[in-house]
C-alpha cells in the first residue's frame, strides 16, 4: 500500500510512495535525490511509456492509460501480490471510507453489500491506510461495514488512530448501534472519536415488528434505540437513516413522528433511495416501489420533520422524481464511482443540481425525465 | 401500556398516553382495542404500538422509552422558581375597572416598597437554584417607585457577578408615565416593558381609566411609539384582558395587534378577583366561560387565517398548549401546571416584603384571607419561605394525577391545576371539576386544538409550528433555493 505521486519533488514524511510514471510523459528515469529512495515502494508504468524504473523496485507495467488517468497525487492504492491495483482512497473525494469489516450482526432485506468473511489483513491494512492519509486535505472519512462495532476494541483503536493521525478530519461512523446498548462500549467509542465523530444509524420503522423484519434480526429495534439513547446521554451527535422501499414507505409519517417523540436529539434524518444491488436486487419483487409513486408519503414525512426543526436530507433521489417543495432537502449523495446519468438526463436543466442514479443499481424508476 | 380516554364531540374516542401522545379512534376500533381484539399486524395496531399505547412483544424497553419521555416532559421541575414578581408599589395613576391589584391613590407613599425591603427581596431571589431568573416589576404602577426598581436591578446584577445566572428584567407598566430618562435606563440595563392593551380605543377606554376618570388610550398609544423609538420595536409587549364587551370584538382586537406589529396576542379571560368583583361593573367581568371559549375559538381561526395571508401573529395561549400537545419537551406555564407553578415556578413579593405563591394569593390576603402567606423577606429565611407547609400543601393538592376528575381525564398531560383559584372560587383547594369554569375552559380549548391537529391541514400545521418554533412560515416550509 502506498500514496500515489506523479511528481518527483514531493515530500511524503516517510510514507511509502507509489510513483505513477508518465507525467511528464518524457521522463525516462527518476532523479532520486528529492526523496529518500527508501520511500519508493513501487512504480506504476502506463502502457507504451518509455519510463525505465529503477532497479529492485516492484513495478506494474502496461497499466491501461485511462486507468492511470483516474489516479491523482495523494490517492492511496493497494497493490495485490498478483499485480491488481485497488484504489482504497481517492484524494479530494468526500466519499472516502474505511471498510471496517464485511461481517454483520444483521441481514437487511435490501443490503447492497451482503455480509461476508474478512480478509486476514483487513484491520492492519486499515490502520496503515489511515497513516497514509494527508491530515491537511482529508476533510471527511467514513467508517463503514458490515457492522463496524463487531470489531469491538479494535474499532476503538481504529477511531483513536484516526483521531491521532487526522485530528481535523470529520469521521462518520455507520453502525446499526445494536452493540452500543452497552453503555461502557459506547462511552469508549465516543471518547475515542470526540469531538469530530459523527455516528449515523439506520432505523426503519416506528415499531419493532417492522424494523426487525427489515433488519432480519429480532430484538434489533430496541437494542438500537437503547444504543441511540446511550449516545445522546454521552452528548454524541447521531443521525438516522432509512431506506425507502415497500416495507418502509407505508408508515413513513408514523416513522417521522416516532423519531420526533423518542429521538428528538438527532442531527439529521436521511431518507435514502434504494440501491438495487445485492440483496435489494435479489428481493426486488418484494421491495420495489417506483420513487415516482411514493412522492406524497415522502413529502408528508419530510414536511412533518422540517416543521419540527429536525434537519432532513433526501439521498439518492433524482430531482425529476421529487416535488419541487422537496428540492431543498435533496442532496447529491451517490458516491462518485457509482454515480451515473441515463440518456434522459442529457437535456435536463437541473443536471448540475442532481445526484443522478446508481450506476450500480439493477432497476431504476420508469419516470426519469428531463426537467425543462 | 397506561393510557386515558374520553369521548369527544366528533363522536370518536380520544386516547392519550402518560406523555401526551394521542390518537383519535372510532368507537368500534376503541372497543376492539380494549377487548384485545386488534390483530398485531394491522396498521392501526402498529399506530398504537408506535405511540406506545400497546405492545405485543417487549415490555421493558417500552417502559424505558416512556420513562425517558416522562422525564423530559417534567423537566420544568428541575429548576425551581424562575419567575419572581416584585410589587414595588401599590400606588397607581390608573383605576381600571377590573384591577385585582388593590391599587392605591398616587399620593399614599406608605404603599411603596422600601429600599431595605427591596434589597432583602433580591437576596431571596438570588438564592433560588434556578439558572434562569426573571424579575418582573409589578404594581400598582412600578414607575411611581422607580428608585426601588433601580435598587433591585443594581443589587441583582451585583449578586449575579458571583451567581452567573441568566437574568432578565421586565417592568409591567401602563406606559402612561414613561419618559426619556426612564426608557434610556431600561435600554441601558436591558429591561423590557410589559403593558396592557385591551383593543381599539372604545374597548380599551371602557375599563382602563385614569384615576381622574378619563380614558388612557391616547396617552398609551403616544407612549407606545415613544417607547419603541428608544427600546426598539420588540421592547414593549402587551397583554389583553377580555371583558364581556370585548368578546364580540375579538377580530378587531386581533387586527389592532397585527396593525401595531406585535409578535403575538394572548387572548385572556379576566380574573374574577379583587375589584373585578366591584358591583358597578360586575356584569362586564362575570360572564359565562362558554361565551369566552366560543369567542376564543373563532378568534383563533381568524388569527390562523391572518398568518396564512402573510401577517405573522402568535396566539400565546394556543402556542403554549400546542407546544405541550405536539412536542416531547416540557413547557413551563405558571398558570397551568401540574403540580401548580405557584411558588415553585413563580412567586410574588408584596410591597411590604410578604411572599405569596401567586398574585391571586396576594389578593386574597388583601381581602383579609392570609391562607397562602408564605413568609416575609425581612424576617424569614429562604428555606422558611420556600419549604413552608403552605407551599407543600399547595403542591400536594395540585398534581393532576391524583385530583378527582383530573385523574381519569385524557387531557391531563396538557393541563394543570390552580389550587389557589379553586380555593378562591370553590372554597376548597382540591376543587370540584364538574362545576369549575377553569376546567371547562381548558377542556374545550385543548379538545378544539386536538381536533384541528387531527385534521392535519398543511397550512394550519405550518402556522402552528411557526408559533411553536418561533420561525416564519417560509422557514417552517423549508423554502430555500437549491443549495447543491
Amino acid at each position: 500500500m502506498g500514496v500515489i505521486s506523479t511528481k518527483t519533488s514531493a515530500w511524503f514524511n516517510g510514507k511509502p510512495v507509489i510513483f505513477l510514471a508518465g507525467s511528464p510523459d518524457n521522463l525516462r528515469r527518476l532523479p532520486f535525490r528529492p526523496w529518500g529512495r527508501k520511500n519508493l515502494a513501487a512504480c506504476i508504468v502506463p502502457a507504451a511509456s518509455k519510463f525505465t524504473p529503477p532497479p529492485k523496485i516492484p513495478c506494474i507495467f502496461d497499466v491501461p492509460r485511462d486507468y492511470c488517468a483516474d489516479l491523482r497525487d495523494g490517492d492511496v492504492v493497494l497493490i495485490a501480490p498478483d499485480g491488481r491495483i485497488m484504489v482504497v482512497y481517492k484524494a479530494g473525494s468526500p466519499y472516502n471510507s474505511i471498510l471496517a469489516t464485511n461481517r454483520c450482526n444483521s441481514l437487511c432485506v435490501m443490503c447492497p453489500q451482503p455480509p461476508d468473511r474478512d480478509p486476514d489483513d483487513l484491520y492492519e491494512n486499515n490502520l496503515q491506510l489511515i497513516s497514509l492519509l494527508d491530515p491537511k486535505t482529508t476533510e471527511e472519512l467514513g467508517i463503514t461495514g458490515g457492522e463496524p462495532t463487531l470489531l469491538g476494541e479494535d474499532l476503538i483503536t481504529l477511531v483513536q488512530t484516526c483521531r491521532q493521525k487526522l485530528p481535523n478530519t470529520v469521521l462518520t461512523l455507520l453502525t446499526n448501534g445494536r452493540r452500543l446498548k452497552d453503555l461502557e462500549f459506547a462511552r469508549a467509542l465516543v471518547k475515542a472519536g470526540s469531538p469530530n465523530l459523527l455516528i449515523e444509524t439506520p432505523l426503519f420503522a416506528d415499531n419493532d415488528t417492522e424494523h426487525d423484519a427489515v433488519m432480519g434480526a429480532k430484538g434489533s429495534f430496541y437494542e438500537t434505540l437503547q444504543g441511540l439513547h446511550n449516545l445522546a446521554l454521552l452528548g454524541q451527535p447521531v443521525g438516522l437513516r432509512t431506506i425507502l422501499h415497500a416495507m418502509t414507505i407505508k408508515r413513513l409519517t408514523q416513522y417521522a413522528a416516532f423519531i420526533y417523540q423518542n429521538l428528538p436529539f438527532v442531527f439529521q434524518v436521511a431518507f435514502m433511495g434504494m440501491e438495487t444491488r445485492g440483496l435489494a436486487s435479489k428481493n426486488l419483487a418484494q421491495l420495489w416501489v417506483d420513487p415516482f409513486d411514493y412522492q406524497d408519503q415522502l413529502a408528508h414525512a419530510v414536511r412533518y420533520l422540517a416543521r419540527r426543526m429536525v434537519p432532513v436530507s433526501i439521498y439518492n433521489h433524482q430531482l425529476c422524481l421529487l416535488p419541487r417543495e422537496l428540492w431543498p432537502f435533496a442532496r447529491k449523495s451517490i458516491t462518485d464511482w457509482k454515480q451515473a446519468y441515463p440518456p434522459a438526463c442529457d437535456t435536463c436543466s437541473q443536471r448540475e443540481c442532481c445526484g443522478g442514479i446508481f450506476g450500480t443499481g439493477e432497476k431504476h424508476s420508469a419516470f426519469l425525465r428531463p426537467i425543462s | 401500556m397506561p393510557f386515558r380516554f374520553s369521548p369527544v364531540a366528533s363522536n370518536r374516542m380520544l386516547v392519550v398516553n402518560e406523555v401526551g401522545e394521542f390518537i383519535f379512534l372510532d368507537r368500534q376500533t376503541f372497543e376492539r382495542l380494549v377487548s384485545y381484539d386488534l390483530a398485531p399486524n394491522t396498521g392501526i395496531f402498529l399506530d398504537l404500538k408506535g405511540k406506545h399505547f400497546v405492545t405485543d412483544t417487549a415490555v421493558t424497553p417500552v417502559i424505558d422509552l416512556l420513562a425517558t419521555k416522562y422525564r423530559t416532559k417534567r423537566e420544568f421541575l428541575k429548576s425551581f422558581t424562575g419567575l419572581h414578581m416584585v410589587v414595588v408599589t401599590l400606588r397607581c395613576n390608573q383605576r381600571c375597572n377590573y384591577c385585582h391589584a388593590s391599587s392605591q391613590p398616587t399620593d399614599q407613599q406608605r404603599w411603596d416598597m422600601t429600599p431595605e425591603t427591596a434589597v432583602n427581596v433580591v437576596h431571596k431571589i438570588m438564592e433560588s437554584p434556578s439558572e434562569v431568573i426573571k424579575i418582573e416589576f409589578q404594581g400598582g404602577e412600578p414607575l411611581l417607585n422607580f428608585e426601588v426598581v433601580k435598587t433591585v436591578v443594581r443589587e441583582a446584577k451585583r449578586l449575579n457577578r458571583k451567581k452567573n445566572k441568566h437574568l432578565d428584567f421586565v417592568i409591567c407598566t401602563n406606559l402612561t408615565l414613561v419618559d426619556a430618562p426612564t426608557l434610556e435606563y431600561c435600554k441601558k440595563e436591558g429591561i423590557t416593558l410589559s403593558t396592557s392593551l385591551d383593543g381599539p380605543k372604545e374597548i380599551h377606554d371602557r375599563h382602563r381609566l385614569m384615576r381622574t376618570g378619563e380614558g388612557s388610550y391616547d396617552r398609551f398609544m403616544q407612549n407606545l411609539h415613544f417607547s419603541r423609538s428608544i427600546l426598539g420595536h420588540d421592547g414593549v409587549n402587551p397583554l389583553m384582558t377580555a371583558s364581556q364587551e370585548s368578546l364580540s370584538h375579538f377580530n378587531e382586537i386581533v387586527d389592532q395587534y397585527a396593525a401595531l406589529g406585535f409578535q403575538g396576542i394572548f387572548l385572556r379571560h379576566v380574573n374574577p378577583y379583587g375589584y373585578a368583583q366591584n358591583d358597578a361593573t360586575i356584569q362586564s367581568f362575570v360572564y359565562p366561560m362558554e361565551d369566552f371559549v366560543e369567542a376564543y375559538k373563532k378568534a383563533l381561526l381568524y388569527i390562523i387565517e391572518l398568518n396564512l395571508a402573510g401577517t405573522p401573529l402568535v396566539e400565546g395561549y394556543a402556542c403554549i398548549l400546542l407546544s405541550r400537545i405536539l412536542t416531547p419537551f416540557c413547557t413551563g406555564f405558571v398558570d397551568l401546571q401540574s403540580p401548580t407553578g405557584a411558588g415553585i415556578n413563580g412567586v410574588i413579593y408584596d410591597f411590604n416584603g410578604e411572599v405569596y405563591p401567586c398574585d391571586e394569593a396576594r389578593m386574597l390576603a388583601k381581602m383579609g384571607d392570609r391562607r397562602f402567606y408564605l413568609g416575609n423577606v425581612n424576617r424569614d429565611s429562604y428555606l422558611d419561605i420556600f419549604t413552608s407547609p403552605v407551599l407543600q400543601e399547595l403542591i400536594e393538592v395540585s398534581c393532576v394525577e391524583t385530583l378527582p376528575g383530573c385523574h381519569s381525564c385524557p387531557l391531563q398531560p396538557y393541563c394543570g391545576a390552580d389550587p389557589v383559584r379553586n380555593y378562591a372560587i370553590q372554597g376548597d383547594l382540591v376543587g370540584h371539576r364538574p362545576t369549575s369554569d377553569f376546567c371547562m375552559k381548558h377542556k374545550a380549548i385543548i379538545e378544539f386544538l386536538l381536533e384541528l391537529i387531527d385534521q392535519d391541514d398543511p397550512g394550519v400545521m405550518d402556522v402552528f409550528w411557526s408559533w411553536i418554533t418561533n420561525r416564519t412560515l417560509a422557514e417552517v416550509r423549508g423554502e430555500a433555493p437549491c443549495s447543491n
